[in-house]
């Protein structure tokens, strides 16, 4: 089967984050329109509902390198949330704490990530957390 | 002089009857446009050449490995053109019953 | 290069024996349906002397569906983005699995000829190709000497 480089995976990834990706709970595109690279992406998550969580809407910064997709990208949060994956202390992700990183192939996506970070808000152990106040950043 | 055949090997050659074979654009020869093996032999699905992976003729007179042509107007993206010219496939009926007789 | 259909290898070693003028394409050594590709700005052009650096993959529809291809140098013209994406017929709609990878870069040179800022991708380029076209190729020399010399 062949295997799609880099670059042109995250083009393929980009037109689908243009269209948008399902019901518009989770989004990504380039932040620098002109990133010929394509390493920098901001992403957003919309709180899932019946949570601490509802209507909140979350910044995540998520950064693919050189090795992506054979190595996942490194997330970190902008907005301020509780959640037992994500440093209190900047916001960045613990990729052994978050199974769509630590379990990582390449056929998992940017947008698989914002939805599994998304639906790790909605679990049992998360929906209730105490959260910080709602649109404070790191 | 007495001469005893003890053992002979029968060797023969075929070629498909392609009528004038276009000279193909850049100088490789009786090749399938699709594919780019030549037409004797087969298309990147089969394993055997002959009368299991024939040649398929249009009226615009181009000729493909049926297997090729039929992967291609398959896609939608081939709106059902000949690779060469795009102009619409269609099969010179004929040309392909003669051949499969004739040889 | 288990997998690897005749028509690519074949493709390949024809683009490495005997290349195009002013185009050069080699596989990765680790995905040999990944080129690295250069293409010199044809001469004439606001794209002459310069060298741009393309990449080119295979996908594993080829040849039933176009290869894809994109500029990693930046360059000022009308029917490429600022990702280095290619807006040519061929490469979408126009596809047909008669054409190669050699004739599909020949093609892209050819775009740099003959930008068409009616069927833009990049529209502040082909706004500004349609009003002044002069000063517009002056933008896209300056780009070729600052970022596409070899």
């Amino acid at each position: 089967m062949a295997k799609v480089p880099r670059n042109f995976r995250l083009l393929e990834e980009l037109e689908k984050g243009e269209k948008g990706i399902g019901d518009g709970s989770c989004s990504y595109g380039l932040e620098d329109s002109d990133d010929i690279m394509m390493s920098h992406w901001n992403g957003t998550i919309i709180g899932p509902g019946h949570t601490v969580h509802e209507n909140r809407i979350y910044s995540l910064k998520i950064t693919c390198g050189d090795n992506y997709p054979e190595e996942p990208p490194t997330i970190q949060f902008i907005s301020r949330v509780n959640l037992p994956f994500v440093s209190q202390a900047d916001g960045k992700v613990d990729p052994s704490k978050l199974p769509v990183l630590a379990h990582w192939n390449r056929t998992s996506t940017l947008e698989t990530i914002l939805v599994e970070i998304r639906r790790e808000m909605a679990s049992f152990n998360n929906r209730k957390l105490p959260q910080p106040l709602e649109g404070s950043t790191f | 002089m007495k001469v005893h055949v003890k053992n002979w090997h029968a060797i023969a050659q075929w070629r498909w009857d392609t009528g004038a074979a276009d000279a193909d654009d850049d100088g490789e020869g009786d090749v399938c446009g699709i594919c780019r093996v030549p037409y004797e032999g087969c298309c990147p699905s089969c394993k055997m050449p002959g009368d299991d992976c024939p040649l398929i003729w249009g009226e615009c007179s181009h000729v493909f490995h049926m297997h090729c042509l039929l992967q291609w107007i398959g896609t939608s993206s081939s709106k059902q053109q000949c690779p060469m010219d795009r102009r619409p496939w269609v099969t010179a009926e004929r040309k392909v019953d003669r051949t499969n007789n004739a040889r | 290069m288990a997998g690897l259909p005749k028509r690519i290898i074949k493709e390949t070693e024809r683009l490495v024996a005997d290349p195009a003028p002013g185009i050069t394409a080699l596989p990765h050594e680790d995905n040999l349906r990944y080129f690295d590709v250069t293409i010199q700005g044809p001469d004439g052009s606001p794209f002459a002397n310069g060298v741009f650096r393309a990449e080119l993959f295979l996908p594993e529809e080829y040849p039933m569906a176009p290869p894809k291809v994109r500029f990693l140098t930046k360059i000022y013209h009308p029917n490429i983005d600022k990702l280095g994406r290619i807006c040519l017929d061929i490469l979408k709609d126009k596809w047909s699995p008669a054409l190669q990878i050699r004739t599909v870069l020949l093609s892209i040179q050819a775009l740099l000829s003959s930008p068409n800022p009616d069927d833009p991708l990049a529209t502040d380029v082909a706004k500004h190709y349609k009003e002044n076209e002069k000063d517009a190729q002056r933008v896209s020399r300056e780009w070729t000497e600052k970022y596409a010399s070899a």
